[in-house]
């Protein structure tokens, strides 16, 4: 389905700016405090970007898995390593009534945002009981609606687990 | 009433009770605190996972979360130990760091949840069940036995 948007990335390296329902994005998992002992993705993997009410993922249907993995494998330190994705349908996080909206400029191509509407605090401020009431909503309603890909060669530069699929 | 059917209802603290309760837990060195008589088991998991939060840096995330400040983890380390002095049955939270620096502490039951979040100078949190929606909030000084007996009394 996503073919001729693929080939119109590499080759022109261009990209639709709207986000179709179509499309599936992906976050990356890179803490241990973001999985349980089940290895079951936790609330706190939503947690938007401070100061934000942006949740950072990846257009997956378009840049590929490989690519998503070689993009979240930059972001990793020493002590910061990729755990595995979090895969969503941007149709079934929509209607959860969250935004996807692309947001390459100041990141990179391919990089897109859930948009919560629930700002997060300025550093080390704890939430009123209203907004981590909200908080915790709405990072239990992503967790449901994601599949996590635990990644089975954290080590590799490409990605050599499942195909990924959204639930359902 | 929210989506998850819980009432908003506002829970009566008294403040001045916050002062005067266990005030040196909040402001004296950890290592002065008794706590021989303790529930060790839930204190030392709990303790040391704090622990590992002080080694987190700024972006631990890849997202751009902030660490935990000292005096975040100070803070979560009192009440790890206020929680386990006064309240030994209370079950282990789970505790976690949250993106904007702050530390959570949550407990799930099949009836609803107890959520404390943690800051360098404020508190936030609630518990909430169907039909209740209990909000705590306040400086995290002044977090007293008062709000704790709440959770407890909701997880017993």
């Amino acid at each position: 389905m996503f073919i001729l948007a693929r080939i119109a990335l590499r080759v022109f390296g261009w990209m639709s700016v709207e986000v179709a329902d179509e499309e599936l994005i992906v976050r990356a998992i890179f803490s241990p405090y973001h999985v349980d002992s089940k290895n079951k993705l936790k609330l706190e993997a939503f947690h938007p970007t401070p100061q934000t009410d942006e949740i950072s993922v990846m257009r997956s249907s378009i840049l590929g898995p490989r690519t998503c993995k070689r993009m979240a494998k930059k972001l990793e330190t020493p002590t910061k390593t990729l755990r595995g994705f979090a895969v969503l349908s941007v149709r079934t996080t929509r209607s959860e009534s969250f935004q996807v909206i692309d947001s390459r400029h100041g990141n990179f191509l391919g990089h897109a945002d859930i948009r919560t509407g629930l700002t997060a605090p300025a550093k080390g401020v704890a939430r009123s009981a209203d907004e981590l009431l909200r908080l915790r909503d709405h990072c239990r309603r992503l967790v449901t609606i994601a599949r996590y890909y635990a990644d089975p060669f954290p080590t590799k530069l490409q990605w050599k687990g499942q195909k990924l699929r959204p639930l359902g | 009433m929210n989506r998850n059917g819980l009432i908003y209802q506002p829970l009566q603290l008294q403040s001045a009770y916050y002062s005067t309760v266990l005030p040196s837990l909040f402001v004296g060195d950890v290592a002065t605190i008794n706590i021989a008589a303790v529930s060790s088991s839930m204190r030392n998991e709990s303790l040391k996972r704090i622990e590992g939060f002080q080694s987190l840096r700024d972006n631990w995330d890849g997202y751009g979360a902030y660490a935990p400040s000292g005096a975040v983890c100070n803070h979560a380390t009192l009440l790890i130990n206020q929680l386990a002095l006064d309240f030994p049955d209370v079950p282990s939270p789970d505790i976690s760091p949250s993106s904007n620096g702050t530390v959570i502490f949550s407990w799930e039951t099949g009836l609803g949840e107890a959520v404390l979040e943690i800051g360098e100078a404020n508190f936030g949190g609630y518990i909430g069940k169907p039909g209740s929606f209990a909000p705590l909030s306040g400086n995290v000084n002044s977090l007293s036995k008062q709000e704790l007996s709440v959770i407890a009394g909701y997880l017993g």
